[in-house]
């Protein structure tokens, strides 16, 4: 069904422009919220989407197709650009030849997040123009846009989203695909630009400086900032999702709706402020416009009102505006207790973070499904701080601590975010003699992100399935010589597997194997069952965590409820009970089917 | 749409736990308005909430949209599949909202005891009861809960049955599809049912049942719909 008016979430219509751009490289890290934008465009066969090792390998490999002369993309969360950052920095000096987009989603509010970071700093410290749309119909346009302002001004451009525009939906007006395949023009010599030796870069840095100028005089006349003047006792500058938020709290007040927030068209602002009476500066988590406005001798308010912390809505504007004092952030009635996430039924991890719980060790923990580990019951992860970094703290920990912290410090990391970012300090481990262990937890696939391929399992973006990298090689290979692999449904073995680990002098690894459920879900042969006269009520089956163990009062003790819509038989709960009240039962056939549609469903394709 | 200009805008949240199918609620009703000739805006929130955490989502249906999503007081109407993540987002509704209800609870932190601690505000006037879990269970689909209660809500909008029928086709998979146009239906013919007086367009624009259910065990009697709210805890 082909349909020219689609409703589209800011992900896909960033893929859709993208592709009408004809892109021809796109790669990327998976992450909230902007993974949908690869798995869009890896469903057009025109463009040549890879899910890559990590967000500083992503940047490079589109960097890369730029020089070869392709238009080419990278996108990431606003950490996976900490991580892009170096060659950020300095392709920027280099320059491109295709045109290069860097998407960016932020997370205000933090979602899905480690932390709340304004990713808007990066284009005035990178020094590269910064695009932000504030719908998807916009998203759609600027990117096509980039492409055109890159290979102009010879610049990465970065286009910056928020997850609120990344996962809203609204109506996108497309337009065709391109008709031809774009091909690279060729990637021809430069040595002055493309190779960064110190005279060339100090060369370079003046070639910026005057990019940055032209750019900022071309912002002046861009069609996509405009001024909107309504009654001018009150002035409005914002960008992106924030001008939807002004429009609804203030519909009468005079907007400047910015889509190029860095470098400034001064003399469009200076003529908007001279309009109206007083000006008010709209725009989530930092001061970033309001300071560079402030810079160029314009009175304006902004953060003495509008929250710095926390995603903005039309009504917390509102009262942020009306009440002069910030609001806190609207999460509903606070008097209910927060749902938390859970690791869903039958997972590895409910082995592996019971036996953990009972070793009494520090774990530094990584990024992933596993996060949650951290929670009730087993509060199992001691610190948690960005992709691969379980491994590092857990070394520095060690060496701070000295002899009496061997075989009590524990790092654990998944299989994805040992490749992305873990085996780098795996090495450091090995080499500065450290006597830490590692347990990798392997369940073969990006679990968090809704199960992305990665080098570890081997399957591309494409769905091109590949060998994959052998975990216990690579592991060997750096110079770990003790390496154990466990069965996480076997809780006993898996304990005492991790005890001969911590016991064990130099650096060990333990690698804890079953694949994701949502990835390989498990034909459902058995359940768990509950003989209510043999339960004392002693509450170890809750141990284990598991969301398919719900809680019941039988006369006074109490005891397990196994909700038969979630229990994938995997047996922990049986295991732990130290009465045999809990036992697997076969399910009956008929119901093998209704039962197995307990897995969340895959997520709707797009209406094209 | 003859009433749109005085309907609309119209903020429904949508509330559920990660699993239900909130987010799939959401794309349909959203689908569904686009079909016919509306503007929509959707927000919603991905990530961790697909691990049974809360997961909401917002849909905007009218002419002058701007922002894709409404804070506190802002809300027409909200459509939840559980309990508490209902009484969660009620500060979202207007005085004169709406809050559809499935008789659901799951207590947030299932680690707690199953102590009663009932929220005050679940005697709040604007909230009605529908007893959708037990009437999926008992149809033995209970992973259509969430189209039985798009079903109800559909009851309440001015979006023609053809358009919800396009929205349904356009969204399920082939396997996926009888069951829960099936649930849809039920949803409607509970919630239009419950509707006193029934206003003459909404019950014009009710659909009739197109078949009866091609399983018996689908089938949904009319009666179940509550006002109050036992069993909670």
């Amino acid at each position: 069904m082909s349909r020219s008016r689609l409703l589209l979430s800011g992900n896909q219509a960033v893929a859709r422009g993208a592709m009408e751009a004809g892109v021809m490289i796109a790669t990327s890290y998976p992450g909230t919220p902007c993974t949908e934008i690869l798995e869009t465009l890896s469903t057009y066969s025109s463009v040549q989407a890879m899910w890559s090792t990590n967000e500083k390998v992503a940047y490079e490999v589109a960097l890369g197709a730029a020089f070869a002369g392709a238009r080419s993309m990278v996108s990431m969360k606003h950490v996976g650009l900490n991580v892009a950052a170096d060659p950020l920095f300095s392709s920027v000096y280099t320059g491109i030849n295709g045109g290069l987009v860097v998407v960016v989603g932020d997370d205000p509010s933090a979602n899905s997040s480690q932390n709340e970071q304004d990713s808007r700093h990066y284009a005035r410290a990178a020094k590269l123009p910064m695009l932000e749309p504030s719908d998807s119909q916009e998203a759609y346009e600027l990117i096509k846009h980039a492409f055109e302002m890159s290979e102009r001004f010879d610049t990465p451009v970065l286009l910056r989203m928020t997850t609120r525009l990344c996962h809203s939906k609204t109506v996108v007006e497309i337009g065709p695909a391109p008709t031809e395949r774009a091909r690279a023009t060729g990637f021809v010599r430069d040595f002055d630009k493309f190779v960064l030796l110190p005279r060339q870069a100090i060369q370079r840095h003046a070639v910026i400086e005057n990019r940055l100028e032209a750019l900022a005089e071309f912002n002046e006349d861009s069609p996509f900032n405009r001024i909107e003047l309504r009654d001018r006792s009150l002035g409005i500058i914002t960008s992106g999702v924030p001008y939807c938020y002004s429009r609804e709290a203030f519909p009468n007040a005079s907007v400047l709706k910015l889509a190029q927030t860095f470098p400034l068209p001064t003399e469009l602002i200076r003529q908007f402020a001279s309009e109206v009476e007083r000006i008010l500066v709209i725009e989530e988590l930092d001061p970033f416009l309001e300071d560079q406005i402030k810079a160029l001798g314009i009175k304006v308010h902004g953060k003495e009102w509008i929250p710095r912390v926390g995603e903005l809505t039309p009504e917390r504007i509102l009262h942020s505006v009306e009440r002069l004092s910030p609001q806190p952030q609207e999460k509903g009635d606070t008097t209910i207790a927060a749902r938390a996430p859970r690791i869903c039924a039958g997972c590895q991890y409910l082995g592996v973070y019971t036996a953990i719980a009972r070793l009494g060790v520090r774990v530094t923990g990584d990024i992933g499904c596993y996060t949650l580990g951290a929670l009730e019951p087993w509060n199992a992860i001691d610190s948690v701080v960005c992709m691969g970094a379980s491994i590092g703290t857990a070394l520095g920990m060690e060496k701070a601590l000295g002899e009496e912290s061997h075989g009590k410090i524990l790092a654990i990391i998944g299989d994805g975010t040992l490749l992305h970012s873990g085996i780098t300090s795996l090495m450091d481990l090995v080499y500065n003699q450290g006597h830490c262990t590692v347990l990798i937890m392997d369940n073969s696939t990006t679990a968090m992100t809704g199960l992305q391929g990665h080098p570890g399992n081997g399957t591309t973006a494409k769905g091109l399935a590949g060998p994959g990298v052998n975990i216990e090689k690579l592991v060997e290979a750096i110079g770990v010589e003790w390496i154990r692999i466990a069965n996480p449904y076997d809780l006993e073995q898996t304990e005492s597997i991790l005890r001969e680990a911590l016991a064990h002098p130099g650096p060990s690894v333990v690698i804890s194997r079953a694949p994701c459920l949502l990835l390989k879900p498990k034909t459902l042969v058995q359940q768990a069952h509950l003989k209510a006269e043999a339960c004392t009520g002693c509450g170890d089956c809750f141990k284990v965590g598991c969301v398919a163990i719900e809680r019941q009062d039988l006369g006074g003790k109490i005891a397990p409820k196994i909700n038969l819509d979630l229990c994938v038989g995997c047996t922990l709960c049986v295991q732990m009970c130290p009465e045999e009240a809990l036992a697997p039962q076969a399910v009956a056939p008929e119901l093998v089917e209704i039962r197995q549609w307990k897995m969340p469903l895959p997520i709707t394709p797009l209406p094209y | 749409m003859e009433d749109a200009a005085t309907n609309y805008p119209l903020t429904v949240l949508i509330a559920g736990m990660g699993g239900q199918g909130v987010v799939l609620a959401g794309d349909t009703l959203a689908e569904a308005a686009l079909l016919a000739g509306l503007n929509v805006k959707k927000s919603e929130i991905h990530g961790l909430s697909r691990r049974f955490g809360s997961v909401s989502c917002q849909v905007r249906i009218g002419r002058d949209l701007y922002s894709p999503l409404r804070g506190h007081g802002g809300v027409s109407t909200i459509l939840s599949f559980e309990g508490y993540e209902g009484l969660k987002h009620l500060p979202f509704l207007q005085a004169d909202g709406v809050a559809l209800m499935n008789r659901l609870w799951s207590k947030p932190g299932a680690l707690t005891p199953a102590e009663a601690n009932t929220p005050s505000c679940v005697n709040d006037k604007r909230i009605e009861w529908f007893e959708g879990t037990a009437l999926t269970h008992q149809a033995e689909c209970p992973r259509s809960l969430n189209f039985f209660m798009l079903g109800v809500l559909s009851a309440r909008l001015s979006i023609d049955a053809g358009a919800w029928q396009e929205a349904l086709e356009n969204l399920l998979s082939k396997r996926s599809l009888d069951v829960n146009r099936e649930m849809f239906s039920a949803g409607r013919r509970v919630a239009t049912a419950h509707m006193t007086p029934v206003p003459a367009r909404q019950s014009a624009a009710a659909p009739r049942p197109t078949s009866r259910p091609s399983h018996a065990k689908h089938r949904v009697a009319e009666q179940a719909v509550g006002t109050t709210a036992n069993g909670v805890g």
